[in-house]
């Protein structure tokens, strides 16, 4: 997995470094960003191989995140979402809108780096 | 820079350090391995200054909600290595409630479990909120928990608490719940519930005779919770106990009292059921107890008050039937029975009486009575067909009939039936909605009754004379002939023996033949103050026809103008035919005019055929 690039959209920073520390012992690329508007801005920088992004974040949800990358850049890159909030109508909206996984918090940062793992040896595939 | 911003930058500051630790490793890289322990040195150092150690806290217990897995057991086991729970455990002695419920909850959830002792001695604590988050510190953090909690608490424990305490129960491993027998002696009524739910909930039923016993506490709480768990673990033997205090329960205890005999009663107590149903009187209990009887016996009380009738939709080939009155169409409905009535050879229930009576009315038309049985659903149309449809009953049957059909059908009953319609009349006293049928059903079922009444006590007599037994034997068919009788009708509606009496006066001068077998059953069914005017008037009536039979010899020689009949009124075929012949048209009136003038021979040969076939 050395050089995958991800995008990392997390607003609480501890767990957020956390799980980014966790990826980069993995070997990934992690671009670690705090709220919707710097997703939004290092998606127009370019597309990167898998997108882990919480769904609670200030200024663009992860829904809305979802739906910019699908609709507006017309990207298929693999997207997981990570949050607390996870009822059945959370976790359908999220698939429904295209979202490629979603995990429930608590996390388990061993889980994360498996189904991260999944989604991009499926894209590779 | 403020406190809170020295705070960010800290946490900052920290995130990779923690991170590092929580995923440190042996095999990690040297240069990793050495940096672990730098950084392991640093901290060590920082430890010493409160606000870093407060800090550090905060970080590990924010951080141990969002984690789980194998990186949550490292933080709890970092947190309690670098004794960051002590903080949390100085918290406990704070006279700040606040702080004392913060102490509780992080030592709760950084899973500090040496400290469960600590925590338990707040389950007695003089606030509600504190005490309620001890309890359930204390059965998270320590298998023994629950016990503790059993033991030592002295307040309430309400019914909220119970259930999350029951909820956190269910969440340690290899939880070996205690025999919780022992807590139902607790001077404290809450903790005597809680093990009384907590049995049920473990299914422990090792305490059957204290559980009955406990159906006579003086908290109906703890009575209900009682009877829940007889009921859950079926101590069929509190019955008798039930029965014995039943009368002295509150309402809302006898109503949980009867739920437990409709779980696990039997025919046996339907005795003490139907006691309690009969002196009763509070509605829910009375309700309840009907139910409870159903439960046991089911449909054996069925809902009587505030029942509407609904009139189903008619069949299809009903529609066809327009009963007004003649044979054709009485067949066309009894068609329509036979669709809808039991094709199942239904029993009938037949007293000796009742076949006394069969044999007495065997001159009715026997295909009359086979279609009035059929209409009955008495009988099945077909013997031999047993793939039967379930058979419908006459109740079912009467309410779908419109209001001819079911005044067609009395008509029928009275004209023809016997006691074995007795049921039937019943049914159509209580269930028909037209006051006047309802009257005339009333008055033939009394009238079937009394006959039977008679008949009965006249077997206990043995039957004392002929003419008795030749009046039991006849007595239908007198039944029969005394309808026929004008003064009938008037009789049954008579209020009193005055007005019979009356009635009988007014007899007198016009009675007829038809008269005499109706004053004949009067002489046996009416009081004996009316026998006297009975015997006088059929005296009377008896003269003068013995005097009018003598006469009409005369008569018929003398005076040919005799009084015609209803039938002998209208006009005959052969008259029809003449008319036709001779191409009049008869006015009305003359229908019933009555020729006094002979034909002539030609004519009258013409209209009279010797051979009837030629009509």
């Amino acid at each position: 997995m050395e050089n995958k690039k991800i995008l990392f959209a997390e607003d609480d920073q501890m767990l957020a470094s956390l799980l980014v520390y966790r990826l980069r012992k993995e070997g990934y690329q992690v671009n670690q960003i705090h709220d919707g508007k710097a997703v939004k801005e290092a998606l127009e920088q370019g597309i990167p191989d898998a997108i882990v992004c919480d769904v609670m974040m200030p200024y663009f949800s992860g829904i809305e995140l979802i739906d910019y990358v699908r609709n507006e850049l017309k990207s298929d890159v693999p997207i997981i979402l990570i949050s607390a909030a996870s009822n059945d109508e959370n976790i359908l909206s999220a698939f429904k809108m295209g979202a490629n996984d979603f995990i429930p918090k608590p996390i388990s940062p061993n889980e994360l780096s498996i189904r991260l793992a999944k989604e991009l040896s499926r894209v590779s595939v | 820079m403020n406190l809170k911003k020295k705070r960010e930058a800290l946490r900052e500051e920290l995130a990779p350090v923690i991170s590092n630790f929580l995923f440190h490793t042996n095999e990690d890289p040297v240069n990793e391995q050495k940096e672990y322990i730098k950084l392991k040195i640093a901290i060590r150092e920082k430890l010493r200054y409160p606000e870093f150690r407060k800090t550090l806290g905060e970080i590990l217990y924010d951080l141990q909600k969002d984690v789980s897995g194998e990186v949550r057991e490292r933080l709890l086991i970092l947190y309690r290595e670098l004794e960051l729970h002590h903080h949390s455990l100085e918290r406990l002695n704070s006279w700040r409630w606040e702080v004392v419920s913060k102490g509780i909850r992080e030592l709760t959830e950084m899973e500090v479990e040496e400290t469960f002792l600590l925590i338990a001695k707040k389950i007695n604590h003089r606030l509600a909120v504190v005490r309620r988050q001890a309890e359930l510190a204390t059965v998270k953090l320590s298998p023994k928990g629950i016990n503790k909690i059993l033991d030592t608490a002295k307040y309430p424990i309400s019914e909220w608490q119970q259930l999350k305490i029951i909820e956190a129960l269910g969440t340690i491993e290899n939880f070996e719940p205690p025999r919780f027998k022992s807590w139902l002696l607790s001077p404290n009524n809450d903790v005597v519930l809680f093990a009384l739910r907590l049995m049920r909930h473990y299914n422990q039923n090792d305490a059957e005779t204290a559980i009955i016993e406990l159906v006579k506490h003086k908290e109906d709480i703890i009575k209900k919770e009682a009877l829940e768990c007889i009921k859950y673990f079926g101590f069929t033997r509190s019955l008798s106990s039930l029965k014995q205090i039943f009368s002295g329960l509150s309402n809302g205890v006898k109503i949980e009292v009867l739920n437990v005999f409709g779980e696990l009663g039997t025919d046996a107590d339907l005795p003490f059921l139907y006691h309690i149903k009969g002196i009763e009187q509070e509605y829910f209990v009375h309700s309840k107890v009907l139910a409870t009887i159903n439960l046991i016996l089911p449909d054996s009380e069925l809902p009587t008050s505030d029942i509407e009738k609904f009139k189903s939709e008619l069949p299809k080939n009903l529609e066809e039937v327009t009963v007004k009155g003649d044979d054709e169409e009485i067949y066309n409905f009894v068609e329509w029975s036979k669709s809808i009535t039991p094709t199942k050879e239904t029993p009938i229930e037949t007293e000796d009486v009742t076949d006394d009576i069969a044999s007495s009315v065997s001159e009715l038309d026997k295909e009359t009575s086979d279609t009035l049985d059929e209409h009955l659903s008495l009988v099945s149309t077909s013997e031999n067909d047993n793939t039967a449809v379930q058979p419908k009953s006459f109740e079912d049957n009467y309410s779908n009939l419109d209001l001819d059909s079911r005044e067609k059908l009395l008509d029928s009953i009275e004209d023809f039936g016997d006691s074995r319609e007795q049921e039937h009349l019943e049914v159509i006293v209580e269930k028909e909605e037209n006051s006047e049928l309802r009257f005339r059903a009333f008055h033939i079922l009394k009238r079937l009754q009394d006959f039977k009444n008679r008949v009965n006590s006249n077997d206990v007599e043995e039957k004392a004379s002929e003419e008795e037994e030749s009046f039991n034997a006849n007595e239908e068919g007198f039944l029969h002939e005394s309808m026929h009788s004008i003064f009938y009708r008037l009789f049954q509606k008579a209020a009193d023996d005055n007005a019979k009496k009356i009635l009988l006066v007014e007899m007198q001068p016009v009675g007829d033949e038809k008269e005499i077998p109706f004053l004949k059953r009067l002489l046996r069914t009416e009081a004996k103050t009316l026998h006297s005017t009975v015997k006088e008037t059929l005296s009377i009536i008896e003269k003068r026809l013995d005097y009018e039979k003598d006469e009409p010899k005369i008569e018929e020689e003398h005076s040919p103008a005799k009084e015609p009949s209803a039938n002998e009124n209208r006009i005959s075929l052969e008259m029809f035919s003449l008319y036709e012949e001779i191409g009049i048209s008869p006015a009305q009136d003359t229908l019933d005019f009555e020729p006094d003038f002979e034909l002539s021979g030609t004519i009258a040969e013409r209209i009279e055929p010797k051979n009837p076939k030629d009509v």
